[in-house]
């Protein structure tokens, strides 16, 4: 009996994919909804200079709205896998450089409320994000390897 | 199945990623302007109305309340601005406690001062984040009520309002607190 490889779906890469999608689903809405207070919270990084913080705080919201569209939707999963493991990285390290530097600070990651997950210290935000880094990471490996394509048109 | 990661892989990876971006900006952007209380894209200095990173809305205070809470000595005026800067001229009544040497001159400075005593930080419209700093950093130390006077100099000046040359008597007191070491 020949093998139906079409019953073989792969679940794991799946089940990475629409997670990190539905997370920056999630993460862009609030951004998207109050741009000033993520501009705060952007510059409570004390990492970028004035003159791009009202850049970032308009266009990375709809970045992770976008991202997280096309890796729900299956679209463009090389570049957006790619994209999704270097925006990670980028959070992952602007928090870990504030710990390093002893700047207790909202995250910011999920709401641009004041307030915080009662009492997490900011290596919580380092291990979450770390985690979320590396399904990413396994995700574009996954996809670079040819193993799952992207089903829109090539580019 | 393809294991090897090729010239054209990579291409199609970065011009994935590089669309994603164009049309994040330019989605980003004309929402931006369509909306109202826009963030603006190109920060300029010297008006009261500039955005102060950092600072809550309700710490910002207009020049007419300052100007109030001056005429009838309700509020505590800070100048963030270096002490060289402050002894040329600042506001009248005004202490000197400049970012740049928060920790050094906190102590002294605030030293009598309750922590709900209404304050106005300001300086210069040159240094856009420094009274905003200054007034992020009061309020973690526990002072309840800080404002901040948007380019609070060039306005107290341009409305001609009372100022100071020199060191006040506070500030000599002060001087001579750290020569003697106590």
């Amino acid at each position: 009996m020949v093998p139906d490889h079409r019953l073989k779906t792969p679940v794991i890469p799946l089940a990475v994919r629409l997670f990190l999608g539905f997370v920056f689903l999630y993460a862009s809405v609030d951004k998207i909804l109050h741009p000033a207070a993520f501009a705060e919270t952007i510059y409570n990084y004390r990492i970028l200079p004035e003159c791009l913080i009202h850049w970032v705080a308009i266009i990375l919201p709809w970045v992770e709205l976008l991202l997280g569209c096309f890796l729900i939707l299956r679209m463009w999963l090389p570049g957006g896998s790619f994209l999704s493991t270097l925006l990670l990285l980028i959070f992952l390290g602007s928090v870990a450089f504030n710990m390093a530097r002893g700047l207790d600070i909202q995250c910011g990651c999920f709401s641009t409320s004041e307030e915080r997950i009662h009492g997490a210290p900011m290596l919580w935000y380092v291990v979450r994000d770390a985690a979320f880094l590396l399904l990413s990471l396994y995700l574009f490996l996954d996809t670079l390897l040819g193993r799952r394509g992207s089903v829109s048109p090539k580019m | 199945m393809k294991n090897s990661i090729d010239q054209k892989s990579i291409l199609q990876i970065l011009s994935q990623a590089g669309m994603i971006l164009i049309l994040a900006a330019t989605l980003g952007i004309l929402v931006n302007e369509a909306r109202p209380g826009k963030l603006s894209l190109w920060l300029t200095g010297g008006s009261e109305k500039q955005p102060v990173l950092g600072v809550e809305t309700r710490m910002l205070i207009s020049l007419d309340e300052a100007e109030t809470r001056f005429l009838r000595d309700r509020a505590l005026f800070l100048d963030a601005r270096s002490p060289e800067i402050y002894k040329q001229a600042h506001i009248m009544r005004a202490r000197n406690l400049p970012w740049e040497a928060f920790e050094q001159y906190i102590g002294t400075v605030m030293a009598d001062i309750r922590r709900d005593r209404f304050i106005i930080i300001y300086c210069d419209g040159q240094t856009l984040s420094v009274s905003g700093d200054l007034a992020v950093a009061l309020a973690s130390r526990g002072y309840k009520n800080v404002h901040v006077l948007v380019n609070g100099w060039n306005l107290w000046l341009a409305n001609e309002l009372p100022i100071e040359a020199g060191t006040p008597a506070h500030a000599r007191l002060r001087e001579m607190d750290t020569q003697h070491g106590s």
